[in-house]
């Protein structure tokens, strides 16, 4: 704990040190700015100037605790010698982290939320549910090789051209890619009959929550959301036909 | 005759909203509807009750403050369901309680600790309500003493004594991560002369950064990923026998409760400062009170109970000084008094004119809101401890997903969401070094009360930093906040350490030399 004290205390002087640089650079203390002249204890630097200066002096106190208790020895020790996990418990992490990052950056912007959501439910639960040795690598690989295209079709634009010449084409292209993912599980799991059994609560919870959450907020919070495409037209075409 | 004339008018207001059978349903929808929204993590008292203004233009202002109170209370109370079952707090206001109530459940008194909450729940916005009764007019006159320069001070004292109390490290790694959400807290345009700060010519940081996607990106994301990645249970559903708490647990710890109500209805009373301080000063309370503190944050009762009572205790006493100066008293508030303009009713020292019975109406709504949330607590508890039952890598993508959408709906921005993700990656990393998460949020919500009331204090002072010292609340203040940053200090310890020796040595010798 203390080593990554040493080094958490050398980022929070070196943040505050910028917070303070930062704010004489670009914030005026007593210049004139929108037509009203400054005095130094109105300036919108005076805050950042007296968290910086905290900021360092907090750095300095855990800088000091960290080396009194042999953290600051210790981070100089390991820099020759790196250990490597052998627990999986990165691995894990990069999923949870590739499944957010690719949710939240990747798809909500560009694609129908329902869709969106379905596929991140389906990914996450599948991922992390369906624990045999070997899964979380293979899953996790299709799923990133999936993302990879789309970032390559969001990042060229191919997207907005095949939407303006078909209707929902990408909601289209994203939901075969879930049935796709869908199908590889299935394919991994073989005759294993409890991870039949999993991969088929995988599939209800991806599509519950989803079917629960964006009607909810959609119809009786009225909250518009990020992108409605496809999915979301259909329900509003049951919803106006069932009214 | 006055006060015997008002109790009249309370319990005539209170009867006449409990026989309409409409203002019952709506009670009752929106107090479940509260706790719903204040289990599921990401879902705040703040979002709810701004969520709910915006179905209330229809109908008439009773309704609709029986609506919005309803979810306010039920939010509040229901933020504890997150905290005891699965260690996420629903709402800041409820991360106090999972310092115990989380423990409690692990040990498979999840029942026990959510009918603790419930009752202590119900006790505190009781007294809550008898406050706003009561003395409302007289607390606010209090409240109105405080100066920017109290404020400040106030703003920092709120980050002093959470970090204090959260860091179980080191207790200055709690006041790091308040000045990390201090920080994020002056990203945008200052609010006194908008100018730019570190906003680095991305438009969207010009408003700041939201107070919702920080609070569901610390405090969601972080559980989310430990939970998965070190595959932990979130805690055993054992089958419990009985909701409703002992009366022997609730008798003995009257004190506590009593303590915590009156903390809860101090701090709401003061403008700005909300339930989630509220519960971690009648926590900290608790904490110094008991003859073990060392059993805190391992499954003490009296942790639960006084962060409930605490934070339910503060609905009342935010609604004071909102109602009588029109300054809200905790972020929730700032949703209802934005719902009371839409109303037509403009909360501040006029309204006993124009709305002479309002106040009356509103003390009535939270009290038949505390008993709905009471009734609809204890029959829904014992569903939510089946929450426990699913397996974590089903239940915390679903908590994903409601966190993603709860941080969209507030301002219904995306970028909200790409903030949610580095702040959450940033708490996840924080906690695991040993940074408590809640003041680095305390930091966000007190970062603009602290930043524009030193400003103005220096303002009114000329840029003199005396009134610091010669007004008596300030004193006061900057006198424990020193005094908290120096105790912990080495050479404060040091120092103790040389004196305590030295007074030890002093009776050694006068004992030897009589």
């Amino acid at each position: 704990m203390r080593k990554k004290d040493f080094i958490t205390s050398l980022i929070l002087i070196a943040f505050g040190i910028f917070l303070i640089l930062y704010t004489l650079v670009e914030i005026p203390m007593k210049d004139s700015f929108g037509g009203v002249m400054n005095v130094w204890y109105v300036s919108p630097g005076l805050f950042p100037i007296c968290l910086g200066g905290l900021i360092i002096l907090m750095g300095f106190v855990l800088c000091h605790r960290a080396i009194k208790d042999g953290g600051a020895k210790k981070f100089f020790e390991d820099l020759s010698h790196r250990g490597k996990d052998s627990s999986g418990k990165t691995l894990r992490f990069l999923g949870i982290l590739l499944v957010i990052v690719a949710y939240v950056y990747l798809y909500i912007p560009r694609i129908d939320y329902f869709l969106s959501t379905m596929l991140c439910l389906m990914v996450f639960i599948s991922l992390f549910y369906l624990d045999r040795t070997g899964f979380l690598k293979k899953l996790l690989t299709f799923y990133f090789a999936g993302c990879f295209l789309f970032l390559i079709v969001f990042l060229m634009g191919i997207d907005k051209q095949l939407n303006e010449r078909f209707l929902f084409f990408m909601d289209l292209l994203v939901f075969l890619f879930f049935l796709a993912y869908f199908v590889y599980c299935r394919v991994l799991i073989g005759g294993d009959g409890v991870l039949k059994r999993r991969l088929r609560m995988t599939l209800i919870m991806s599509i519950i929550p989803s079917l629960v959450l964006i009607p909810s907020f959609k119809y009786f919070l009225l909250v518009p959301l990020p992108v409605e495409g496809g999915f979301i037209e259909l329900m509003n075409i049951i919803r106006y036909a069932l009214r | 005759m006055f006060i015997f004339e008002r109790i009249l008018d309370f319990y005539v207001t209170v009867l006449s909203i409990a026989f309409n059978l409409e203002n019952i349903l709506l009670l009752f929808g929106s107090v479940i509807l509260g706790i719903i929204f204040g289990a599921m993590p990401g879902l705040t008292a703040t979002l709810g009750v701004g969520l709910l203004t915006t179905l209330t233009y229809g109908i008439s202002t009773n309704a609709a403050m029986i609506t919005l109170l309803g979810m306010y209370v039920g939010a509040v109370y229901g933020g504890s369901y997150g905290s005891i079952c699965v260690n996420i707090p629903g709402t800041a206001a409820a991360a106090a309680t999972a310092m115990d109530g989380y423990p409690l459940a692990c040990r498979g008194e999840a029942g026990r600790a959510l009918g603790l909450t419930t009752t202590a729940s119900f006790i505190g916005t009781m007294v809550g309500m008898f406050f706003l009764a009561l003395f409302g007019p007289l607390i606010s006159k209090l409240a109105l003493q405080f100066t920017s320069f109290e404020f400040f001070l106030l703003a920092f004292f709120g980050i002093m004594i959470s970090g204090g109390l959260t860091g179980q490290d080191l207790v200055y790694k709690g006041w790091i991560s308040g000045l990390i959400g201090l920080f994020f807290a002056i990203i945008g345009r200052d609010r006194l002369q908008f100018f730019p700060r570190f906003t680095f010519g991305i438009s969207e940081l010009d408003g700041g950064l939201e107070v919702v996607p920080v609070l569901i990106g610390a405090f969601g994301i972080p559980q989310i990923i430990q939970v998965i990645r070190d595959q932990l249970s979130v805690g055993e559903a054992k089958k419990f026998q009985r909701v409703l708490p002992e009366l022997k647990i609730i008798s003995k710890h009257v004190g506590t409760i009593v303590r915590s109500a009156l903390i809860g209805v101090g701090i709401g009373a003061v403008p700005g400062i909300g339930e989630d301080i509220a519960a971690w000063v009648s926590y900290g309370a608790a904490k110094k009170a008991s003859k073990h503190p060392e059993n805190f944050g391992k499954g003490e009762y009296a942790g639960v109970i006084s962060s409930e009572t605490g934070n339910n205790a503060c609905i009342g006493g935010a609604i004071i000084p909102l109602l009588t100066l029109g300054i809200p008293g905790s972020p929730p508030a700032v949703m209802l008094l934005g719902a009371l303009m839409i109303h037509n009713v403009t909360p501040g020292p006029m309204i006993s004119i124009e709305h002479p019975h309002f106040i009356t109406e509103m003390t009535a709504i939270l009290c038949l809101a505390s008993f709905a949330m009471f009734i609809s607590g204890i029959f829904l508890s014992k569903q939510v401890v089946k929450v426990l039952r699913i397996p974590p890598p089903i239940f915390m993508p679903v908590v994903l997903t409601l966190c993603v959408i709860g941080s969209y709906a507030l301002g219904t921005k995306v970028f909200n969401l790409y903030l949610m993700v580095p702040v959450g990656i940033l708490a996840y990393f924080m906690q695991s070094m040993g940074y408590p998460i809640a003041p680095l949020v305390i930091g966000v919500i007190l970062g603009p009360m602290a930043d524009e009331n030193l400003r103005r204090a220096l303002m009114v002072s000329q840029g003199s930093f005396l009134p610091f010292f010669t007004r008596p609340v300030a004193l006061m203040l900057l006198f424990v906040i020193v005094w908290m940053f120096v105790s912990q200090m080495p050479f404060y310890k040091r120092f103790t350490v040389w004196l305590k020796v030295k007074i030890l040595k002093r009776k050694i010798t006068e004992s030897v030399m009589e």
